[in-house]
């Protein structure tokens, strides 16, 4: 299940800090370790395990991650080299008996992004993952009522999208210019 | 003759079957006159779709999205410091708080100290507008039951606090204040002279209030055991603030360790025990008087402090200096977390500028405390959970 969760984004280096218990406890899970890339204690999982990945966050007792706090989408778009930093859900957890939070990675497909829905485990994931589909085209499989949220029923393409999502009409725009297609 | 079927057996039609109606439904869309009424104060473009057997909601779905304009596309588009404007219209009393919070995420990503005045002025500010939303919540409240005693004394209490917010911030309430590296302005000399006053007459419009609806039994049988949230309700959905404090967990951001300008500042968290609309307004009733408490404890530090540096030298006009990296910062508003996630690739522009905004959770939740009370009891409820839809459909 969690064959291969791939290492945090930047090992953390702060020591004697508060959160030296959340990284033991999530190293004795099994994760590569907690990376602490701008002072926020991050973990990345790999996609396809990425529900059991979480559902061990929130269940482990000395976790206990009850609260999901916020979820949303990265894209990273293209670097100045023209390569992509690709795209990612991002989950903020929150322990409340604990006092930790963390956000959790998990890099998806860009021509295909897709990644399992987590309604199940927290219910507040229904209306953030309406909106991430809503405004980023991701999939959420599993979801009980994927559908736009924010925009309008017809509305099309994902504007959030540094380069819209293949095959629809905000593919050709130009991702810069917000501007495009409005009155004067 | 036939035999009559005693009273109250199961078999009696409720009035939706005896009219022949499937299912009744009712839109309160967002031109319905009493919705606008009450959510007038934070926007106006959430509607409800309620599901009736009688005048018990059955189903409800809250629609949002009307006002949705594209908030992080504008922020994502400009540079970091031109995402102010549109941040500080996030909220209406709130506005400064939005500005704090997204500051708060650029300093952490560009690893920028704020002289420890604009902590204070800052924090100052957060609690006047705090105590100015919360004033606007209880006015909502007495709109919604129809107590026009307690909204007029609950909507004086917030503009006066609106109107001593835009003296200390040296502005109208959409504010301009905040600022990556500092604030805008410093209280002007004559403030701490005013606040005495200011004080004692947000108090006395408090204590009216409290008179005219929180200790009117009108009101409390109103409102008592009507839109009941659990604990367990309120995690699971994500509900955080007063709502989450009068479920009896004292959770506030303020209270945790990251968050500046709390420190070493004394004041007490209210919560509530059953998490019915009547514990949310009694707990913002307490918290209205902590936030005159610690705005007052800002004042006397910031006199204390001799320094009188109230941004980083540099960043008064200029765009701050983003790392690539990832930051975050966030806030106790007045209706719960507040927080913005700012990813950055070293450029002029926010690679990305996630708002995770209290009242979109709140939204989601109001079906929890909907379903199976009275048509009746739908304004009240979403006025004590207090929605601010611009934050909603950013």
């Amino acid at each position: 299940m969690l064959n291969e969760p791939a290492s945090a984004p930047e090992e953390g280096s702060a020591s004697g800090s508060p959160l030296d218990g959340l990284r033991a406890r999530v190293r004795a899970l099994g994760f590569e370790g907690v990376g602490d890339a701008s002072g926020l204690p991050a973990l990345r999982v790999g996609r396809d395990a990425s529900l059991q990945a979480l559902e061990r966050l929130r269940d482990d007792p000395g976790l206990a991650m009850h609260r999901l706090v916020d979820l949303t989408i990265v894209d990273a778009g293209s670097g100045a080299d023209g390569a992509s930093g690709g795209l990612e859900v991002v989950y903020a957890l929150h322990s409340p008996a604990q006092g930790f939070r963390m956000r959790v990675h998990v890099t998806l497909d860009e021509a295909d992004p897709e990644v399992d829905s987590v309604a199940a485990l927290w219910p507040a994931a229904d209306w953030l993952e309406r909106e991430a589909f809503d405004l980023f085209g991701v999939r959420f499989r599993g979801h009980p009522d994927l559908r736009r949220i924010l925009q309008a029923p017809d509305a099309e393409g994902a504007p959030l999208r540094k380069h819209g999502v293949p095959g629809s009409a905000t593919a050709e725009r130009d991702p810069d210019d917000v501007d495009a297609g409005e009155g004067a | 003759m036939s035999e009559h079927e005693p009273l109250g057996s199961e078999t009696v039609p409720s009035l939706s079957e005896s009219l022949g109606f499937q299912e009744t439904v009712v839109e309160l869309g967002v031109g319905h006159p009493a919705v606008r009424r009450v959510l007038a104060g934070s926007g106006a473009t959430t509607g409800f779709v309620v599901s009736l057997d009688d005048d018990r909601m059955t189903a409800v779905e809250v629609e949002i999205g009307l006002g949705h304009r594209g908030f992080e596309k504008e922020v994502e588009s400009r540079s970091w410091r031109e995402a102010l404007p549109y941040v500080s219209r996030l909220g209406y009393e709130t506005g400064v708080l939005c500005e704090i919070a997204y500051c708060g995420a650029v300093e952490s990503l560009s690893e920028i100290e704020l002289p420890v005045r604009a902590v204070w002025l800052r924090t100052l500010a957060a609690e006047l507008s705090r105590a100015a939303d919360h004033f606007a919540r209880l006015a909502a409240i007495g709109a919604a039951i129809a107590l026009p005693g307690a909204e007029q004394a609950a909507r004086a209490g917030s503009e006066l606090a609106m109107r001593v917010l835009a003296l200390a911030v040296g502005r109208g309430p959409i504010a301009g204040f905040a600022f990556p590296g500092g604030v805008a302005s410093d209280l002007p000399g004559d403030f701490a002279d005013l606040w005495p006053s200011a004080r004692a007459a947000l108090e006395s419009r408090l204590a009216r209030f409290e008179v005219v609806g929180a200790r009117n039994p009108s009101l409390r049988r109103r409102l008592r055991g009507v839109g009941r949230l659990t604990q367990e309700q309120a995690i699971a959905w994500g509900v955080t603030g007063p709502a989450l404090r009068a479920t009896g967990m004292a959770v506030d951001r303020r209270r945790e360790a990251t968050s500046a300008g709390y420190d070493d500042l004394a004041f007490e968290l209210p919560i509530g025990e059953q998490g019915d609309s009547l514990d949310r307004l009694l707990v913002v009733v307490e918290e209205i008087r902590q936030s005159l408490g610690l705005a007052e404890q800002c004042l006397e530090r910031l006199d204390r402090l001799g320094s009188d540096v109230i941004a980083v030298e540099g960043l008064e006009r200029g765009e701050p200096s983003v790392p690539a990296g990832a930051g975050e910062c966030s806030v106790e508003s007045s209706n719960g977390e507040l927080g913005f996630y700012v990813v950055s690739d070293g450029g002029e522009r926010p690679l990305r500028v996630r708002c995770r905004a209290p009242s979109f959770l709140l939204a989601q939740a109001l079906p929890q405390t909907l379903v199976g009370e009275s048509l009746d009891d739908l304004l009240p409820i979403v006025a004590s959970m207090r929605l601010l839809c611009p934050e909603i459909d950013r």
